[in-house]
This record gives C-alpha cells, sequence and structure tokens, in this order.
C-alpha cells in the first residue's frame, strides 16, 4: 500500500508506516476536519503560482481546519529536528524524524513549540497549538498543516497514504474547494481524488500548470 | 452565537461601496460584456443548480425507461441527431418503485456533473466526445452541448472558456444565447432565468489558501442586458434562492470583516446580513423555495455550530440536528451515512425533519461527489468501484412524510 510513497533517501525509510491523526479529539463540527487535501485540489490550483509555487503547484500537506489552541499531536514516534525551521507554514512549525526514514511537519502553530531539538516523541505527545496563518486574532483560517517529508525534506508525499484514518469521513462532507481536485481539460482523470496524487519535489516545475480546468 | 442584524449590513455596505461603485462601474462596464438575448419566456427546466456544482458522468446499467430496447453500451455513446435538436419536449417520466433497483450510468469518467431539471443531469465525460452533456436519466438520452462543463440554469447551461475569457449561455439544444465577456469567470444562472451572477477576484495573492479573495459580485439582467454591481466582498460562495431573483453570498466585508451570509435582491443594489458569523460552508438553497441550508463550523460556540435551515422570508433561523453531509431537494434533505461496502441515504422531509426515506446505494461514494436531483428523485454520484458517474432512484420521501 505504501509502496508508491517510498523517499527517494533509499536506506533512510522503510515500506510502510503506521503513523497516526494529529489530534485527539474526534473529527466534528466545533473540534477539527479536513479541509484541504494534499495535492491538486481546487484551492492549491487557484494559488499555484503563489503559495504553492515551492511545491510544484500542488498542496503539500493537509489542512486540518481547528480552532486555535487544539493541542497538536505527534503522528508517530520520533526524534524533534527543528522547532520553528526555514520550511515555511508560519508563524511556528515543528519536524519529526521518524524511525522509518519520514519526516513529519507540523505547521501554522500558534506559538513556538515547547520541544526541544533532539527531544525524543512518542506518537500521541503534545507537539503544539493550532495557530492561524492569516490572522493574529485567529479569525481567519486556523488550521493544521501537516506533511510528511523524505529525509532531505526535499520531497513530501500523500500523508492520506500514510496515517492510518477513514479518511471518507473526516471531510464532514461539506464539499470546500481544498476537498475538492481539478479536471484538466487535457486530462480528466488524473490527480482527482485524495489517494491518486503524485510526490512533490520541492522546487521543480509546476505539475498543473493548466490553462482549461473545471473549476478554474 | 451572532443573531439577524436587519439593515445593518446593508448600511455597513452601502457605506463602503458607494466610494467604490463609482470607480469600479466604468471599469467593470468596459471590463464585462454581455451579448445576447433574454430570458426564455417559457423555461424548460423547474429548478436552479446549487451552490458550486461539481459534476461528474456516469453510465447506464438498466435503464428505467428507453423508447427502444437498446444495449448499455448503446445508451452511452448515442447521440441525438442535429435535427431532433430544435423540436425537443419534455421526455415523459416515470416513477421509480421500490423494487426498482436500475442503476444509470451517466459518465464514463471524472465526477463532475450537476442537475439541470427534471430528470436532466449535466455531466462532463469523454465518451464518445469530450465535453458536456445532457442526460435524461430516464430515456437515456443524451445531448452534448459544449466542450466544457457548465453551470445550469432555468434555460442555458454556463459554460466558462478560460482560453477565451468568455462564458458563453448553450440553451438545452446547444445552439448559443449569448456570451458574457468576463474573464471566462463562472457564472450562476437564476430560477427565473433572467438574472445570472458571477464574482471577479481584485486581489492575487491571499495570505492562505483558506482565505477568499476579495471579489466583486456582478449580476447580468438578462432581460435588459444591463450588468449591475452588488457588492465587493471576500466570497467563499455564490448562489440563488430556489425561486431565484435572491442572490445569496458567503463572505466578509474586506474593510471590517463583517462575515456571514448576505442577501442581495437585483437590480436593486446593496447586501443584507442574514446570519452573521464566520465560517459558513455547504451553502444549499431548497429548490422551488426561499429557504437555504448552511453550516457554521468552528465559531467557539459548540451550540452554534451545525447545520442551519433559514427561511428568507421570515428570517426564521432553525438549527436542524442533522449531519453535515446534506444535499436538498424540494421537500426533503438527504444525509449520507458512509457504509463500509455501500453508502446509505437518509431522507428527512422538509420542514418538519422526520426520517422518511431510506436508501442503500450499490457502491461507496467517491470523494463526496453527489447530488440529489431537485425533485428528490434521483441521486447522482461518483462511483467508487469504477470511477463513473451513476444515477440511482430514491423512494418518495416526500410522500412519506406527506402520509
Amino acid at each position: 500500500m505504501f509502496a508508491s510513497v517510498l523517499p527517494l533517501a533509499a536506506g533512510e525509510v522503510h515500506g510502510s508506516a503506521s503513523f497516526a491523526l494529529p489530534f485527539a479529539e474526534p473529527p466534528g463540527v466545533s473540534t477539527w476536519f479536513v479541509s484541504q487535501w494534499y495535492g491538486n485540489t481546487v484551492t492549491a490550483y487557484r494559488n499555484r503560482a503563489v503559495l504553492y509555487r515551492a511545491g510544484q503547484g500542488l498542496h503539500f500537506g493537509v489542512d486540518f481546519a481547528a480552532r486555535c489552541g487544539t493541542i497538536v499531536r505527534a503522528i508517530g514516534d520520533g526524534i524533534v529536528v527543528a522547532v520553528d525551521g526555514p520550511y515555511g507554514a508560519a508563524p511556528h512549525n515543528v519536524v519529526i524524524a521518524h524511525p522509518n526514514g519520514y519526516r513529519s511537519l507540523y505547521g501554522h502553530l500558534l506559538e513556538r513549540s515547547p520541544l526541544q531539538v533532539g527531544q525524543r516523541v512518542q506518537q500521541g505527545d503534545p507537539v503544539g497549538k493550532v495557530g492561524d496563518p492569516a490572522s493574529p486574532n485567529c479569525d481567519r483560517a486556523p488550521h493544521l498543516h501537516l506533511e510528511i517529508r523524505d529525509a532531505s525534506m526535499r520531497r513530501a508525499f500523500n500523508p492520506v497514504s500514510l496515517i492510518e484514518a477513514d479518511w471518507r469521513r473526516l471531510t464532514l462532507g461539506l464539499t470546500l474547494p481544498g476537498q475538492r481536485f481539478v479536471l484538466s481539460y487535457e486530462s480528466p482523470m488524473q490527480w482527482r481524488t485524495p489517494w491518486d496524487q503524485p510526490d512533490v519535489t520541492f522546487g521543480g516545475i509546476l505539475l498543473n500548470e493548466w490553462q482549461d480546468t473545471w473549476p478554474r | 452565537m451572532s443573531g439577524r442584524t436587519p439593515g445593518h449590513g446593508e448600511r455597513v455596505l452601502w457605506r463602503y461601496f458607494l466610494p467604490i461603485l463609482a470607480a469600479t462601474l466604468f471599469g467593470v462596464l468596459v471590463s464585462c460584456r454581455f451579448q445576447g438575448i433574454g430570458p426564455a419566456a417559457h423555461p424548460t427546466a423547474l429548478y436552479s443548480a446549487t451552490a458550486l456544482p461539481s459534476s461528474t458522468p456516469a453510465s447506464l446499467d438498466g435503464m428505467v425507461s428507453t423508447p427502444t430496447p437498446t444495449s448499455r453500451r448503446e445508451l452511452l455513446t448515442r447521440t441525438v441527431p442535429e435535427e431532433a435538436l430544435g423540436d425537443w419536449t419534455a421526455s415523459p417520466t416515470v416513477q421509480p418503485t421500490a423494487e426498482d433497483h436500475s442503476k444509470i450510468v451517466a459518465a464514463e469518467c471524472c465526477g463532475v456533473f450537476a442537475w439541470a431539471g427534471v430528470d436532466w443531469l449535466l455531466v462532463y465525460d469523454v465518451e464518445p466526445r469530450p465535453g458536456g452533456w445532457l442526460v435524461n436519466v430516464v430515456s437515456g438520452e443524451r445531448r452534448w452541448i459544449a466542450p466544457r462543463f457548465g453551470v445550469p440554469g432555468a434555460d442555458v447551461i454556463a459554460v466558462p472558456d478560460p482560453i477565451s475569457g468568455r462564458t458563453t449561455l448553450f440553451r438545452w439544444d446547444g445552439s448559443s444565447g449569448g456570451t458574457i465577456e468576463n474573464g471566462g469567470a463562472i457564472v450562476y444562472p437564476d430560477a427565473t432565468g433572467r438574472w445570472i451572477a458571477w464574482s471577479v477576484a481584485e486581489e492575487y495573492a491571499v495570505p492562505s489558501s483558506a482565505v477568499s479573495r476579495i471579489s466583486r459580485v456582478m449580476v447580468l439582467d438578462r432581460a435588459s442586458g444591463e450588468m449591475h454591481f452588488v457588492g465587493r466582498l471576500r466570497v467563499s460562495a455564490l448562489a440563488w434562492s430556489g425561486v431565484g431573483s435572491e442572490l445569496l453570498v458567503v463572505g466578509e466585508t474586506p474593510e471590517d470583516s463583517q462575515a456571514g451570509l448576505w442577501v442581495a435582491t437585483p437590480p436593486s443594489s446593496g447586501l443584507h446580513l442574514v446570519k452573521e458569523g464566520r465560517f459558513f460552508v455547504n451553502l444549499r438553497p431548497v429548490p422551488g423555495t426561499r429557504s437555504v441550508l448552511v453550516t457554521q463550523v468552528l465559531s467557539g460556540e459548540p451550540k452554534d455550530d451545525g447545520v442551519w435551515l433559514i427561511d428568507l422570508d421570515r428570517g426564521a433561523l432553525q438549527h436542524l440536528p442533522i449531519e453535515t453531509n446534506y444535499r436538498v431537494a424540494q421537500k426533503s434533505v438527504w444525509v449520507l451515512q458512509w457504509g463500509e461496502e455501500h453508502d446509505r441515504l437518509i431522507g428527512y422531509s422538509l420542514p418538519d425533519l422526520e426520517v422518511c426515506a431510506s436508501a442503500e446505494l450499490g457502491d461507496q461514494v467517491l470523494s463526496d461527489v453527489w447530488e440529489i436531483a431537485p425533485d428528490g428523485r434521483w441521486v447522482a454520484y461518483w462511483r467508487t468501484s469504477d470511477q463513473r458517474v451513476v444515477v440511482e432512484p430514491l423512494p418518495g420521501c416526500h410522500a412519506v412524510s406527506q402520509g
């Protein structure tokens, strides 16, 4: 199941992962839900040239909408390798290296994480709190941006393929633009579901530089 | 919870919009142009499109009714002769029965579709010819409309062309009913056939993809050909009420971040705040009525979160105890329950909201892409197993609730 998302750094990752969701609470309208999938989402397409340019125009993580202050938890055992490192997802982020070679990045945290680089964490341990990249008042776009990368941090993979979860239920069926995928008229069946999305190489060419799409 | 604030929203918007209106009206009139004819005197469809429709094509397994015996593949590929398009009339409808488990494949791929009217589904399909197709789910008739998908309205299908920067209004026979030069924006025709709305983004970059762009909301009066500036908001959703003529906008003012569900009644300008608050999603007008369903999330007050039924006539708000994965028909609300092998739909009657029907689907719905027909007799969904768009009949919810 996970073979297709192996990072390039051979020998540093194993063929499977058993990551968990980054929240302890169940999903719901007052707790959290998936607001944007990884990949060729409508939202990513509309922001491909600026916000997601570095990620080849795709959304290179999964966004979980949640109230600011919601506790974010480690998706697997590992060692903290960065706190507020140079990986975007402002205002604060944390990166954890896992024994299977993957690294998880927790972005848009409300405040600097109390974790220290080199500190060991276990799956479910608190990593930080959900913040809002668009407003200090937490009233615009509060959410966690979760990425899974390889050890080089140059490639990102679809967390949907690496986290054990009943993903279908996690959108709450809200039909947000981030929960939909753009249809390119040139290739209308490409990258249209949460389970069918390409890996991202940071700095690579735009993968979705299309002019003729639905929607636009 | 934020209650209704009659008139306040309008005052706020006028305060900000009047100067903007003067500055933008000239530019809008220059940058947007409409060429075409007015709405049909007798619209052929009864219902308007829902907000931000997604779409999907499907295929046809065992039609409910077909004019002539034909194979499934023939149904998939059959096209209507050109000469037959001009004198098209509505097909006789067939009431699905509880014993009828027919599944109609409306498209071979892609998961892009919207209900266009009674028994008619607009889908995007690649076979036998890529483009937007009108499919009659009773007769199996298929009509190729345009090379792209669009938004169905009362008497036209509005097909945006991002390459030419123009949106073409196609009649149901495939002929052109006019064009709008608006940059190729997706437009939303209303149920009366007179009004068409769209938004034009004013800014390019946003601080987060979860933040909507500041946009000008525009309305075209097809009767006069005039365009009207409605307002300037960070628009996250646009839709017409189920009876048309009233434009619903989920958004917030750029200047003071007053957010909520707004209503405008063109040609008079100005937006009224119907329900104030942030994070309104899944806006779904009730077909043929002046009510709308919308969901509030993450408000900070759990009692305010969830599904709301708003009566635009009375301004009444009703909190509905249903799950958020809903679609709306004229007299019923349907909620999708995710299953291990087969998903299930639960029907609730409107407005009393009693459980009135349950239907197990033949498969799982892919990526939450499903739509209920405006009359509640069909569900179209993107099928997980083969990624086709299929249509299945539903039990009569309204009949149960009336009994």
